[in-house]
């Protein structure tokens, strides 16, 4: 039972996700869901609290269940959102493409644009002319990225490899 | 404390499971070069998240009650929860294109006008051709006469994408 109401929690989501996008196109979509998927999660919470009690497992099993659909569906949207190969590949379903037309649509000039673009909106550069700069908030990102990159040993992994081209 | 309930058993090894793969993937991933590859990565995930949910199915098999499914449902999505965020950081601090422009920025190359650095120009040529050839390896798209089209496996993923893009009102840029 805790599965049902999690999905239904879950597809309630997603349903209020599609509305709010397209009532405030010019919103942020991660925030967008936040909001929405927060509410619904209250509401699960609040319906298995009454029929498992708070601290049941069944509670906990069905806010957990619901916390992976919704972070699966951040994770998703969001690929869709920003990656090249998940553009592409959607686009490629709607008919084929030639070389000249993919280099044309995913223009290294158009996307280095759209993602200074993304970056400013979000506060992560800022304009200081005649350069842009990386905000404060931005510093944090790259401080919290370099922190991850240790963790993942990606900088060693970099470092193996430039030494094995060398 | 240790558990007495089946259901309780269950949930101290799901925590335990958990920390000891986090534990065991930090104390290895500079020792194995298979421990920094996407494939490796995923698979280590895959395999664990597998390994608990057998557990779970053996633990629910023995003690079908409420209580024993419920620990069992909490502990396989904990891990799914886990292992999604393990992945979306560990690519992000991977391969991200915001980290390299932030970067150059840092650096104080990246003019408010004009053309941008030609080291951001041709990451983004790369990042084009290196994606088209990775579809084409995973046969989710084929080149045929001169123009790329997706597979009918392609076709599948796309259509959930599509889907996905329909869903959040989103537009497509790279």
């Amino acid at each position: 039972m805790w599965m049902t109401y999690a999905l239904l929690a879950f597809l309630s989501a997603l349903a209020a996700h599609a509305i709010v996008s397209r009532r405030w196109p010019g919103g942020n979509r991660v925030m967008q869901f936040l909001a929405v998927g927060g509410l619904a999660g209250l509401g699960l919470l609040a319906q298995l609290a009454r029929y498992y009690g708070t601290l049941a497992l069944q509670t906990a099993a069905g806010a957990l269940s619901y916390a992976f659909l919704c972070e699966l569906y951040l994770f998703l949207f969001t690929l869709a959102l920003s990656s090249v190969s998940a553009n592409l590949l959607a686009r490629l379903g709607g008919g084929e493409l030639t070389d000249g037309e993919i280099a044309a649509l995913y223009d290294s000039e158009q996307m280095v644009r759209n993602r200074i673009e993304r970056l400013l909106a979000t506060g992560l550069l800022v304009a200081s002319t005649p350069v842009l700069k990386v905000s404060v908030r931005g510093e944090r990102l790259l401080a919290a990225l370099g922190m991850m990159r240790r963790l993942f040993g990606h900088d060693a992994a970099a470092r193996g490899k430039a030494g094995a081209d060398r | 404390m240790v558990p007495q309930t089946p259901a309780g058993i269950l949930l101290l090894y799901s925590a335990v499971h958990i920390a000891c793969h986090f534990g065991a993937f930090v104390a290895l991933r500079l020792r194995s070069a298979w421990l920094q590859s996407e494939k490796g990565i995923f698979l280590l995930h895959v395999v664990s998240a597998a390994a608990l949910a057998a557990a779970a199915l053996l633990t629910v098999a023995f003690h079908a009650d409420g209580a024993t499914l419920g620990a069992a449902g909490a502990g396989v999505f904990a891990h799914g929860i886990y292992s999604l965020t393990f992945l979306e950081f560990w690519s992000l601090s991977q391969i991200s294109y915001s980290r390299d422009v932030l970067l150059i920025a840092r650096s104080g190359r990246l003019p408010v006008h004009g053309q941008a650095p030609e080291e951001l120009l041709a990451l983004g040529e790369r990042k084009r051709a290196g994606r088209l050839r990775a579809l084409e390896r995973l046969g989710l798209v084929e080149s045929a006469a001169g123009a790329w089209r997706v597979t009918p496996k392609g076709r599948m993923v796309s259509g959930a994408l599509r889907l996905l893009q329909w869903l959040s009102n989103l537009r497509m840029h790279g």
